[in-house]
C-alpha cells in the first residue's frame, strides 16, 4: 500500500477563514442559550420540591403557591428524622442497593455478550423469550413470584429484594447487547489468534471497550433500585427493614399527606442520586476508540 | 489426484465448522446461565400460572374456579372499559414513543457538545427523572391548574387559547405526553452513552472529506447509534404499553375525566387489586402480551435490519 | 491459561458478593413464636394516618403487651392505597397476618373469600357499644370484624367568615335551606373572580345519606340511586357549584388540599381527625356542626374502623384478646388521649369533648353518636367498589355540565348496574 501525504485536521483547521469562526462562536452561543433555557425547565421542579421542604406547614398549602417560601423553616428536615427511623431506612437502601448493582453489572453483562457475540443455536428462541419476559405486565405476576419467596423462607429479608439481580435482568442485558455488537470482529480475531478463549474476549475485549456503557447500567440500576418502593412494599414487614422509597410513603396518610417532611425527605433521598451521576457522567468520555487500523 | 484433496479438505473444513459450532453452542448456553436459571425458577413459573389464572375466577384470595375462555369473552364483548383502555394507551403508545425518541436524541446530542460545565447541564437534564413521582405529580397538577397554573398564564398571556389540561377529556392523553417528555432523562442517558462511542476518527475522516454539520449527524451519528435508537424504540414501546403510574396519580385513582385516562395497565391494577378480579386481570395482562409481543416483532421485521452493528452475527 | 485465570477471578467476586449478602441479610426471624420460649407474636396489619400515628398506635399496644405477658404484638405497615396489595399477597403467600385494619369497600370481599374469622361465637360485649356500632362489623348477620373507631363527618366553619358576612352560627338542626342561605352570603367575589367560597366540597355520599338516598340498599339488593332522594340530591349537589356558585367547580379547586385552612372556603367537612391539624395551623376562630339535614334529618354516613382476624391464624384466641382489648377494653381509653380517635364505647361517650383539640361543640359529634344517627351506606356485597367506580363518573359528569340532565343519567347508569351485576 502506498502512504499518501495525510492532511492532518489540524493543518485543515490552521487555514480556517475568519467567518467561519464567528459561525463557530455563534453556534456555541446558540448552544449555551439552549442549555440554560432548556436548564431553566428542568431545574423548576426539584427548585418546587426545595421550597415546599422548607416552608412550614400552612404555607405549604397556600393559594395560589409560591415557589418560594416567605418564612424558611428547617423544622421539616428535623422532622423527618424524629417521625421516622430515616437514618436506618438509608442503610437499608445503601446495602440493597449496591448488592443490586453488584449482581446486575456482573450477570448481565455475562449473558449480553453470550447473545451478543456468541452464535448458538437456539439463540433468537431465547432472545425473544427474553423480551418477552417484559411484555407481562408484572401486576398479575406478583402473587406467584411472592409465593415463590415465601416458599423458600426469605419474606421479610433482603434477599427477594437482592438475589434476582444476580441473574441479570432483561433490560439490561438487552441494553449491553446492543453494544456489545458493536465491537468489531477484528479485535476479537486478533485475541483469538492470541490463544485466548470465549470469556478471555470477553474479559479483556469486549469489557474495557464497554466501559460507557456498563457504567450506564450500572447508574440506571442504580437509580431504579433506590426509587424502588413496591418490591420492599411486599416483602419487608419489619420497619427496621424499610428501604428510604418505601419509608417515605408514610408521610402519605389516608386522609392528609404531610408535604413538608415529605418534601424534606425527597431532598434527602435524591441526593445521592444526584452526587453519583454527576461523578459517574463522566466516564461516559470514552477515549479515542481504537479501531485496530483501517488496512 | 489435487479434486480428491480438495473434497478431503472440504470434508475436513465442514467437520471442523460443526464441531466448532458445537462448542459456540455449549458456550453460548454457558454464558447465559446466569439468566437461564433465573427464568426458569423465578420468571417462567410464575408467567404460566398467571395465564392459568386468566381461566379462572380467582379473586386474588380463596378457591379459583376454572371458567374456560369466559375471563376473554366478556373483555371482548361485554367491557366498553377494555376498549376505552387499549385505545388510551394506544393513542399514548403512538404519539409518545417516537416524540420522546426525538427530544431524548436531541437533548442527548446538545449534551454530547464540547461546551464547559457539561457535566452540570447533563446532571441538570436528567434530575427531574429522579423526582419522586408523588411530589413531581402534585407539580404537575398545579402547574396545569386550569384557573392559576402557570401553563395557562403564560398563554394567556400569549393571547393563545387556554386549556382545563388535566381535566380536559381532550387533552388529558396530550398532557400526560408532555409530562412523560420532561422525564425524557432515563433514554438521554442511553443515547449520551452511545454518542460516546462512536470513534472520533470517523468524524475527523469525513471533515477531512469536507462533510458538513448536517451530513456527519445523518451519515454517521444517525447510523452509528442506531443500535441504541433501535433500543430505546423497543424498550419505549414495551414500557408505553405498559404506562400507568403517573396517570394514576394525577387523576386521584380513577382515570378521569370519563375514563380518558384509563390506560390499560391502570385499568389492569384496578381489576387486580381493588376490585378483586385477579383472574379477569390476567386475562387482560395476556391480551396485552401478545399485543406487545406482535408490535415488537414487526419492528424487528421493519427495523431490524437497519440498525448497524459491526459484530452482525 | 490466561482464560481460566479470569474467569476464576470473576467466579470469586461472585461468590464473595453471594456469601456477603447471605450473612448480611440474615436478618428473617420466623413468622411465627420467636426467641424466649412460649411468647406469642401477633401481627397486624395496618396503614396510618402519618408517622407519629404509627408509634402513637405503639403504645396502646405495648400497654397490652403489658396486660397480656407472653404476647407481643408486632405492626406491619401498609400504605392506605396499596393496602390491598400488601394483604392480598401476604394471604396468597400463606403469610397472613393475624389482624388486619379494614378498608370498608374491600370488606364484603374479604368475607365472601373466607379470609377473615366467623366471630359470631365469641364473646361479644354488646351492650358496652353505642348504637348501630356492632352492625358495621357483621356481614349477612354473621360478625366479622369489631370497630375501633366510628365517628362521622360533621361541617366545620369559620367563625370569623360568618362575622365578617354577618351570618349567624349554624344551629345543630340547621337545614339544607338554612346551609344555602348562608353559603351564598359568605361567598365573595373581587374582580369577576370568586375569592372566598361558602363551601369548600361537599361529599356526594354525605348528601345522599342526608337525603335518604343512597348508591346500592343496605340489604345490598336494589340501586337507588336513581330514587328520588338521590336525584334531588345530586341534583342539589351540582347546583352548589354550577347554579349558586357556592362550591368552586373540579377546575377552580383542582390542586388546593385545603382550601378553608387557606382561607379561601367558609366551611368545609370535617372529621375528628382533622381536629388537630385544623387547630395546630388555622389562623382564625372556628367551630364544628353538625350537617345540615335533608329529608333524613342531621345525620352523617358512618366513618369507622372494623378491625378482623385473620381465618388463617394460628393463635386465634390470642388474637381475639388484641381485638377485645382494642374494641373495648382498655384500648378504648386510651385512644382518645393517644391517637385522638374517637372510641366506640358507651362509656366513653364524653371523652370527645375532652379530646386534645377538641372544638367547642365537640358535644354535638357524641350526640350524634349516642343518639345512633350514623347511616352505615355501603353495603358489604362483593362488588360494591366496583360499583361505585362505575356510577362516580357520571356524577362527576353532572357536576361537571349542570344538573339538567341528571334523572336521565342516573337513571341510564343505575339500569346499565342492575343489569350487570343483578341487582333490582
Amino acid at each position: 500500500m502506498e502512504v499518501t501525504p495525510v492532511k492532518t485536521a489540524a493543518s485543515v483547521k490552521a487555514k480556517k477563514p475568519r467567518s467561519l469562526k464567528k459561525g463557530r462562536r455563534l453556534e456555541k452561543g446558540f448552544t449555551y442559550f439552549l442549555l440554560i433555557a432548556l436548564s431553566i425547565l428542568f431545574l423548576f421542579p426539584f427548585l418546587w420540591l426545595i421550597g415546599t421542604s422548607v416552608k412550614p406547614e400552612n404555607e405549604a398549602m397556600a393559594f395560589p403557591p409560591t415557589l418560594l417560601p416567605k418564612n424558611w423553616d428547617l423544622a421539616n428536615y428535623k422532622e423527618v428524622f424524629t417521625l421516622v427511623d430515616f437514618g436506618q431506612y438509608y442503610l437499608n437502601s445503601v446495602i440493597v442497593t449496591v448488592c443490586v448493582v453488584i449482581g446486575t453489572v456482573v450477570s448481565s453483562t455475562l449473558v449480553a455478550y453470550g447473545f451478543a457475540r456468541i452464535k448458538g443455536k437456539g439463540r433468537n428462541f431465547w432472545f425473544v423469550l427474553l423480551l418477552g419476559t417484559m411484555m407481562l405486565p408484572p401486576q398479575v405476576t406478583m402473587i406467584p413470584v411472592y409465593m415463590i419467596f415465601s416458599k423458600l423462607g426469605w419474606v421479610n429479608t433482603f434477599l427477594p429484594l437482592i438475589v434476582p439481580s444476580f441473574f441479570g435482568s432483561a433490560y439490561f442485558i438487552f441494553l449491553l447487547r446492543q453494544f456489545f455488537k458493536t465491537i468489531p470482529k477484528e479485535l476479537e480475531e486478533s485475541a483469538y489468534l492470541d490463544g485466548c478463549g470465549a470469556f478471555g474476549i470477553f474479559w479483556r475485549i469486549i469489557i474495557p471497550l464497554s466501559v460507557p456503557s456498563i457504567i450506564t447500567v450500572a447508574l440506571l440500576s442504580f437509580m431504579w433500585t433506590w426509587n424502588d418502593f413496591l418490591n420492599p412494599l411486599i416483602y419487608l414487614n419489619d420497619d427496621s427493614k424499610y428501604t428510604l422509597a418505601l419509608g417515605i410513603l408514610q408521610f402519605k396518610g389516608a386522609l392528609l399527606i404531610q408535604w413538608g417532611p415529605m418534601m424534606a425527605a425527597s431532598v434527602f433521598i435524591i441526593l445521592p442520586l444526584i452526587i453519583i451521576f454527576f461523578v459517574g457522567q463522566k466516564y461516559f468520555v470514552q477515549g479515542i476508540a481504537t479501531t485496530g487500523g483501517k488496512g | 489426484m489435487k479434486e480428491a484433496g480438495y473434497i478431503a479438505v472440504n470434508d475436513f473444513i465442514k467437520w471442523k465448522v460443526t464441531q466448532m459450532n458445537k462448542s459456540r453452542t455449549l458456550l453460548f448456553y454457558l454464558f447465559i446461565l446466569p439468566w437461564l436459571i433465573g427464568f426458569v425458577v423465578f420468571t417462567a413459573g410464575p408467567m404460566v400460572y398467571s395465564l392459568y389464572m386468566s381461566f379462572t375466577d380467582y379473586s386474588g384470595l380463596g378457591a379459583a374456579n376454572w371458567v374456560g375462555l369466559e375471563n376473554y369473552k366478556k373483555l371482548f364483548t361485554e367491557d366498553p372499559l377494555f376498549w376505552q383502555s387499549l385505545w388510551n394507551t394506544f393513542f399514548y403508545t403512538i404519539v409518545g414513543v417516537p416524540l420522546g425518541l426525538v427530544v431524548g436524541y436531541m437533548l442527548a446530542v446538545l449534551l454530547n457538545t464540547k461546551v464547559r460545565f457539561m457535566g452540570l447541564f447533563r446532571t441538570i437534564f436528567y434530575l427531574p427523572s429522579l423526582v419522586p413521582t408523588v411530589a413531581s405529580s402534585l407539580l404537575w397538577i398545579l402547574i396545569f391548574q386550569p384557573d392559576f397554573g402557570i401553563a395557562n398564564s403564560i398563554l394567556s398571556f400569549f393571547h393563545l387559547p387556554t386549556s382545563n389540561w388535566l381535566l380536559s377529556e381532550g387533552m388529558v392523553k396530550p398532557t400526560l405526553i408532555i409530562m412523560s417528555l420532561w422525564g425524557a432523562g432515563g433514554g438521554m442517558v442511553i443515547y449520551l452513552a452511545g454518542l460516546q462511542s462512536v470513534p472520533a476518527s470517523l468524524y475527523e475522516a469525513a471533515e477531512l472529506d469536507g462533510a458538513g454539520k448536517f451530513h456527519k449527524f445523518w451519515n454517521i451519528t444517525i447510523p452509528m447509534t442506531s443500535n441504541v435508537i433501535f433500543f430505546n424504540l423497543i424498550m419505549g414501546l414495551i414500557g408505553s404499553f405498559q404506562i400507568f403510574t403517573q396517570a394514576y396519580v394525577v387523576s386521584s385513582g380513577n382515570g378521569g375525566p370519563n375514563y380518558k385516562s384509563l390506560f390499560y395497565v391502570f385499568y389492569l391494577y384496578q381489576d387486580a387489586f381493588k376490585f378483586f378480579k385477579m383472574g379477569y386481570a390476567s386475562a387482560l395482562a395476556w391480551i396485552l402480551f401478545i399485543i406487545i409481543l406482535v408490535f415488537t416483532l414487526i419492528q424487528f421485521k421493519v427495523f431490524g435490519k437497519k440498525v448497524y452493528y459491526e459484530y452482525d452475527e | 491459561m490466561r482464560k481460566k485465570k479470569g474467569l476464576g477471578g470473576l467466579l470469586f467476586t461472585i461468590v464473595l458478593a453471594l456469601s456477603l449478602i447471605l450473612t448480611g441479610c440474615s436478618g428473617s426471624d420466623s413468622e411465627s413464636a420467636s426467641g424466649e420460649s412460649g411468647d406469642v407474636t401477633l401481627r397486624i396489619l395496618v396503614w396510618n394516618n402519618n408517622p407519629e400515628g404509627t408509634k402513637l398506635e405503639g403504645d396502646i399496644f405495648k400497654e397490652f403487651e403489658k396486660e397480656n405477658p407472653g404476647i407481643k404484638v408486632k405492626q406491619v405497615y401498609a400504605p392506605y392505597d396499596k393496602f390491598n396489595d400488601k394483604f392480598l399477597t401476604m394471604s396468597a403467600g400463606g403469610d397472613q397476618p393475624d389482624l388486619v385494619w379494614l378498608q370498608p369497600s374491600a370488606f364484603g370481599q374479604f368475607v365472601s373469600k373466607g379470609v377473615l374469622m366467623d366471630l359470631s361465637d365469641k364473646e361479644i360485649k354488646e351492650d358496652e357499644y353505642m348504637p348501630n356500632v356492632l352492625s358495621l362489623g357483621q356481614v349477612d348477620g354473621k360478625q366479622y370484624a369489631l370497630i375501633r373507631d366510628a365517628s362521622a363527618f360533621m361541617l366545620g366553619y369559620n367563625k370569623d367568615m360568618f362575622d365578617a358576612a354577618g351570618v349567624e352560627y349554624p344551629k345543630d338542626d340547621w337545614t339544607w335551606a338554612d346551609f344555602l342561605a348562608a353559603a351564598q352570603k359568605l361567598t365573595v367575589e373581587k374582580n369577576g373572580k370568586t375569592v372566598q367560597f361558602g363551601m369548600e366540597n361537599f361529599y356526594t355520599n354525605e348528601l345522599l345519606v342526608e337525603n335518604g338516598g343512597g348508591f346500592v340498599s343496605q340489604d345490598g339488593k336494589e340501586v337507588i340511586i336513581d330514587s328520588p332522594e338521590s336525584i334531588e340530591a345530586i341534583k342539589f349537589g351540582a347546583d352548589l357549584i354550577n347554579k349558586y356558585h357556592v362550591q368552586p367547580t373540579t377546575a377552580q379547586s383542582q390542586g388546593l388540599s385545603n382550601m378553608f385552612l387557606a382561607g379561601q372556603a367558609a366551611m368545609k367537612m370535617m372529621g375528628p381527625w382533622d381536629w388537630s391539624d385544623t387547630a395546630k395551623n388555622a389562623t382564625f376562630k372556628w367551630d364544628v356542626v353538625p350537617l345540615p339535614a335533608g329529608k333524613a334529618g342531621n345525620v352523617a354516613a358512618a366513618s369507622y374502623l372494623p378491625i378482623g382476624i385473620g381465618s388463617g391464624t394460628k393463635h386465634p384466641e390470642e388474637a381475639y384478646k388484641l381485638l377485645q382489648f382494642l374494641s373495648t377494653g382498655k384500648g378504648q381509653d386510651l385512644q382518645v388521649d393517644t391517637i385522638s380517635a374517637v372510641p366506640v364505647v358507651k362509656r366513653n361517650e364524653d371523652k370527645i369533648e375532652t379530646m386534645a383539640n377538641a372544638p367547642e361543640n365537640a358535644k354535638a359529634l357524641s350526640t350524634i353518636l349516642a343518639e345512633g344517627r350514623t347511616v352505615m351506606n355501603a353495603p358489604y356485597i362483593p362488588e360494591y367498589a366496583e360499583i361505585v367506580s362505575k356510577i362516580q363518573p357520571v356524577i362527576d359528569n353532572i357536576n361537571l355540565n349542570g344538573s339538567k340532565d341528571a334523572e336521565k343519567q342516573l337513571k341510564e347508569v343505575a339500569d346499565q348496574i342492575r343489569k350487570e351485576f343483578g341487582l333490582k
